[in-house]
């Protein structure tokens, strides 16, 4: 047995065992870990909703893709992604695999997220398992990935650049998904789920920087700086693809989208800081390696830290949270210049 | 990480035909690389310049230039700005109870709650009995229930004494609320058996008795004669303070409606002496409650149910205050608890109070232990093999959460037969412990400044020449908390 497939099993029977204990409970609600967009709570009950014969869609409390409506969110689901995600990244890294698996699989924000049973696990898993497959296959699981959290559908380019056929495999697929969940749940799931990333209009805290920006927009002001926010994501795309080789620029979109998405959580990190570790030569590149990560260290802490300050013992406020928000933030744009 | 730029070796400027950008770029790397290598050089004097600039800071907190004068932030307050009702015949009720309460001070708990849960329902409040507290619930006409105002007197005081004084005064307090008309809060009255069970027990029944809100709450503590001065203790559990607010308000009007000085701690605050002596002696007092996390006085309990309270404590003396200036304070501050429209809550629960009158603000203070930590994060950045390292703490950890448990720091001696580390994996396990421990000490600093000086004080000096085995030690702290 390889040492890879050592680091896989031991993180496998790591995650099993701590499903077994209390510590799942505690973390499904953490808002650290997941969004309305990928919170365990409103799956179920979106899944509960269907199962009683209504449209999950029309309530307004759930906004995940209907692809998740089939999803059994059972813990060994959650187990099987991160493994099928890390040994996606085995074989996208040239050498030293098991180290690779290991910065995904114990990485403590894959590691917090699945045990949350956040759907960024999931999100996570498919992105990568796109990114790391070749040819047609590879743009129908980046449509798949696109479905569930959108922000995906910026890697088109670089996949294109790729191979013309996951191109096609890819136009195909999304329209394909698109179609048949139109006919399926009509229009509605559209608003409540790709609307809801586009619109930001649930501002639940989470640890982006769009909740509180938004909360205090004034209204008439919101959509400008809606157009702003998210062509911020966009303007990347272009420059990225013509300068970097096309798996560089997937490396540093994903990043960039996973710092700077309406909803992001810490899983979303997770994903980027695996596949930066497939490429050894990027890491030796990086700006302030030491004093990020310091800094994610400080946050990781900060964050709950804050939080209850705010919402447990009532002496802080929203800025207290915001404030870590904002230094965990700028701290991952600090990571991706 | 260090190491990545001692590896990188600039090119060769003489070998072979460069274009002109290389040439500059060749020039960039080794200028970076001679300005890193310094920095790498300096970082021992880095950290000590950090350290000492921390130190002076934290010595330089009793000085007056970092303080701000104290004022009532929340304008609902209006501190001592009511005609007051307490007088001598309230005074003299009091003196009957005392009579009483000192006839059956030593009888059984059962005995003396009976006397006070009969002395209540007299006085016509509905009382009872949690098992180690007696209660009473005053209702007046205009109070909507909703929310509540608690007052406490325990029956041992802070300084081990009866206090039988202040249960004396609580029982007068009953009857002299009843018959008031202006109240809009609903009252607890609470009387706990000993220093603080009585009173944790009675909090963790409240809500299968009470519906009302709890925001504010105040402790009685008599157990002298008489009074000079009201010492007011503040302190929380776990470091937990109330809105500086409550301080401020009972301070104001112990002053101005009760016509008695007051005291933090009790510490003399007296202006002969010199100001900078005399504010190392509150803080010193306020660390070493906050620093372990014990509270100050039986309010302390409070702090845990996200009630903002304070014990009022009569330093013992000779004279010249008694029940009439304490009833008066006590209704004064009721009154401005009163006018309270929501729960306390900008942003004033971080501070120091270095005398009466005078607080250090948070931003004041922050900066001292933000700058050990910092020291100590440094120490901790020429870390080689991270993963070594990272599989040494483990155990750390793990004798720590046992430790935490069991609840018992000896766990941690386990440490001392424990294999130790060797080389390089040891550099790398101190330079983790430096980075965990480093974003630990200003994060907490932050709910609990004397604790993360205390920790600081404790991790920072010599680190890097303590063997390995106080690491673990300091692992276990880390947990502990």
């Amino acid at each position: 047995m390889t040492s890879s497939g050592l680091v896989l099993i031991a993180g496998v029977v790591l995650r099993l065992t701590l499903f077994a204990t209390s510590i799942p409970a505690l973390l499904e609600r953490r808002p650290e870990l997941s969004t309305p967009l990928t919170s365990v709570r409103s799956l179920k009950e979106g899944q509960f909703i269907l199962a009683q014969g209504s449209d999950p869609y029309a309530g307004g409390v759930f906004h995940h893709s209907p692809l998740y409506l089939l999803l059994p969110a059972v813990p060994l689901v959650y187990t099987l992604a991160d493994a099928v995600a890390a040994a996606t990244l085995c074989k996208i890294a040239k050498e030293r695999k098991a180290l690779v698996a290991a910065v995904y699989l114990f990485n403590p924000y894959a590691l917090l997220s699945c045990l949350a049973r956040s759907t960024t696990t999931i999100d996570n898993a498919v992105l990568i398992a796109a990114i790391g497959a070749a040819g047609p296959l590879s743009g129908a699981m980046l449509a798949v990935a696109s479905h569930l959290s959108l922000y995906p559908v910026l890697l088109v380019a670089p996949f294109a650049v790729r191979s013309r056929w996951s191109l096609l495999a890819f136009a195909v697929s999304f329209s394909g998904m698109t179609a048949l969940n139109t006919v399926i749940f009509g229009h509605s799931w559209m608003r409540a789920s790709w609307g809801v990333i586009l619109t930001v209009s649930d501002l639940t805290p989470n640890v982006g920087m769009w909740w509180y920006f938004f909360t205090e927009m004034f209204e008439h002001f919101r959509s400008f700086f809606l157009g702003v926010f998210q062509l911020h994501n966009v303007i990347y795309v272009v420059p990225l693809c013509l300068r970097l080789e096309p798996h560089i620029a997937i490396l540093v979109l994903v990043a960039v989208f996973s710092t700077w998405k309406s909803y992001p959580t810490l899983g979303d990190a997770a994903a980027w800081a695996g596949l930066l570790a497939c490429y050894p030569d990027v890491v030796k590149h990086l700006r302030h390696p030491l004093f990020t990560l310091t800094v994610h260290l400080y946050t990781f802490i900060l964050l709950p830290l804050l939080h209850s300050l705010w919402l447990l013992t009532g002496t802080g406020n929203a800025n207290f949270f915001y404030a870590a928000t904002m230094v965990h933030g700028l701290n991952s744009s600090l990571a991706v210049t | 990480m260090l190491r990545r730029f001692r590896r990188a070796q600039p090119p060769e400027l003489t070998s072979i035909n460069y274009t002109p950008e290389h040439v500059a770029l060749a020039k960039t790397i080794a200028r970076r690389r001679r300005i890193v290598s310094a920095i790498a050089r300096s970082i021992p004097l880095i950290r000590l310049l950090l350290v000492s600039v921390g130190i002076s800071w934290l010595l330089a907190l009793p000085y007056e230039g970092l303080w701000k004068e104290t004022y009532v932030d929340e304008h609902a307050i209006q501190p001592a700005q009511v005609t007051m009702y307490f007088d001598w015949a309230n005074v003299h009720r009091a003196d009957r109870y005392l009579d009483e309460l000192e006839r059956i001070a030593n009888a059984t708990f059962e005995e003396r709650s009976s006397y006070t849960a009969s002395t209540f329902a007299d006085a016509g409040l509905s009382s009872g009995n949690t098992s180690h507290a007696t209660f009473a619930h005053v209702a007046p006409p205009r109070s909507a229930g909703t929310e509540t105002i608690l007052v406490s007197a325990n029956w041992i005081s802070r300084d081990g004494g009866p206090n039988l004084r202040g249960v004396a005064m609580l029982l007068a307090l009953g009857d002299f609320l009843r018959g008031q008309n202006h109240w809009a809060f609903d009252f607890v009255l609470v009387v706990g058996d000993s220093y603080l069970t009585g009173l944790e027990d009675f909090m963790r029944n409240y809500h299968s008795l009470f519906p009302g809100v709890l925001w504010t709450a105040l402790n009685i503590d008599y157990p002298g004669h008489s009074f000079s001065h009201l010492g007011l203790f503040y302190e929380g559990v776990n470091g937990r303070l109330p809105n500086q607010d409550v301080v401020n308000t009972v301070a104001h009007v112990a002053r101005y409606a009760g016509g008695s000085p007051i005291r933090y701690h009790d510490v003399d605050a007296d202006q002969a002496r010199s100001g900078y002596l005399v504010a190392a002696k509150h803080l010193l007092a306020h660390f070493s409650f906050a620093a372990l996390g014990r509270p100050s006085g039986a309010h302390g309990v409070l702090a845990r149910h996200r009630i903002d309270a304070v014990t009022l404590y009569c330093s013992p003396a000779e004279g010249p205050h008694g029940f009439h200036t304490l009833g008066r304070t006590l209704e004064s501050t009721l009154r401005s608890y009163n006018n309270l429209l929501e729960r306390l809550h900008a942003s004033y629960f971080f501070y120091l109070l270095p005398r009466p009158d005078r607080f250090i603000p948070v931003g004041h203070y922050l900066p001292a232990a933000v700058l050990l930590g910092a020291s100590i994060t440094i120490g901790g950045f020429d870390c080689q093999e991270p993963l070594a390292g990272l599989l040494w703490l483990v155990p750390a950890f793990v004798i720590g959460y046992i430790g935490w448990i069991l609840q018992t720091p000896l766990v941690s001696l386990v440490a001392l037969v424990l294999p130790r580390p060797q080389g390089n994996a040891r550099h790398s396990m101190s330079a983790l412990a430096h980075l965990l421990y480093g974003a630990l000490i200003p994060t907490l600093a932050m709910v609990n400044f004397p604790q993360a000086i205390l920790l600081a004080t404790i991790g920072s000096p010599g680190t890097d020449i303590i063997d390995s085995a106080s690491w673990r030690a300091e692992g276990t702290v880390v947990r502990d908390r």
